[in-house]
């Protein structure tokens, strides 16, 4: 009787039991990141050089300036 | 406090478990640096003279650390605290510590999250968190009644407070349980610090539900008091101050008009990460920092400027 439980959700019906597991995983992390308009314009986008204290200017502009090539 | 990605902006002590007491000491540590003596009543654990009612400061170095730095308007060192208590010859640490639980709907990580006063091996303590000092507790102070109130805290499962609300002493944060510890022990300084008034956070913190004035620094608690040791398991202790110094350098430049996600970015599967100049410049910094062992901090904190400079773009030294 355990092989024929076991045989019945064997191959055939473990893909949809695989999908919805997914499905809800899926679900589970978008509920987990999920960011309103106002959060997400400030934590996933940047200002351009310029306006940024954490990034320098383009290169042509530090050439421009004699700053030199950026270290790497 | 704690902290992870906005979803996980509050895992401040996640780490994994390294535990185990076989790597302590010199030997497995870059920095295992006792600055205090022994001295009779203290219980030497592998070489640190450790007192109930120490107080230990540490921060992990992540996206997250610096989060929680830059909530607050003055830059302070650490963004983690807890209590030292003895019990029966073995030292235990007492901490608040919050815990991330996933949701369904996209509810703020302050809703979810869980977690409270709970008690570990110092140990572990020091093997989970990558930077790592040690205090003494000021003359006056009373230990027994400071291990007295981790200890019922703890007894009590006093929960964790994701909203850092300082009048609520029902749930605490990390260093709120270190304050009301210490003040039940008798040093009551009001160690509270006002929040950034950075434009982009109060966004973040609204979103959060977060209304509290006023944040307490870890470091804040202890200052004046005597350290008794500098612990890092893969920082020597150049690496440490530069590590500092790099969060300096990056509070400096977060005036009230950058955007977090200037110094700070979110990924929906990766959470909170530097952007690629600030994580190059902080690699930078480490990389150089290997080899400044015994430059005086003021020395360290000038060339940290300087690669600043090089990585991020020049910046008036007046700010």
């Amino acid at each position: 009787m355990r092989g024929a439980f076991f045989s019945g959700w064997r191959p055939a019906s473990i893909g949809p039991v695989r999908t919805l597991l997914l499905m809800a995983l899926v679900a589970l992390l978008a509920g987990c990141i999920h960011l309103p308009p106002e959060v997400a314009a400030v934590v996933e986008q940047a200002d351009p050089p310029g306006r940024n204290h954490f990034r320098p200017d383009p290169p042509a502009e530090r050439a421009a300036d004699n700053a030199g090539p950026r270290p790497r | 406090m704690p902290v992870r990605g906005p979803a996980s902006l509050f895992f401040l002590v996640a780490g994994l478990a390294l535990g185990g007491c076989a790597s302590l000491g010199p030997g497995g540590f870059a920095t295992w640096q006792v600055e205090a003596p022994a001295g009779s009543a203290a219980l030497d654990f592998h070489g640190i003279p450790v007192r109930t009612g120490q107080i230990l400061v540490s921060e992990q170095g992540t996206p997250n650390s610096l989060f929680l730095s830059l909530l607050v308007a003055e830059n302070r060192p650490f963004v983690h605290s807890a209590v030292v208590v003895v019990e029966d010859g073995w030292p235990v640490v007492y901490e608040a510590n919050g815990r991330l639980r996933p949701s369904i709907g996209g509810r703020p990580p302050t809703e979810t999250l869980q977690g409270g006063v709970r008690r570990l091996d110092l140990a572990t303590f020091l093997t989970r968190n990558r930077f790592i000092a040690l205090y003494d507790l000021p003359a006056g102070a009373d230990p027994a009644r400071i291990a007295a109130f981790a200890q019922a805290s703890h007894r009590r499962q006093v929960p964790f407070d994701p909203y850092f609300d300082g009048a609520d002493p029902t749930r605490v944060y990390c260093s709120e349980f270190v304050a009301l510890a210490l003040a039940a022990g008798g040093v009551s300084e009001d160690a509270t610090l006002p929040l950034t008034p950075n434009a982009s956070v109060g966004v973040i913190l609204d979103w959060l539900g977060i209304r509290t004035p006023g944040i307490i620094p870890p470091a804040s608690l202890v200052a004046g008091f005597s350290r008794v040791g500098l612990f890092s398991r893969q920082d020597s202790p150049a690496q440490m101050q530069a590590w500092f110094a790099v969060k300096a350098e990056l509070h400096r430049r977060f005036t009230p008009d950058q955007k977090l996600g200037n110094v700070l970015q979110f990924n929906s599967w990766r959470g909170l990460r530097f952007p690629p100049e600030v994580a190059g410049f902080m690699d930078a910094v480490n990389t150089a920092a290997a080899g400044w062992a015994g430059l005086p901090d003021p020395e360290i904190d000038q060339r940290v400027r300087a690669l600043a400079g090089e990585w991020l773009g020049p910046f008036p030294a007046s700010y």
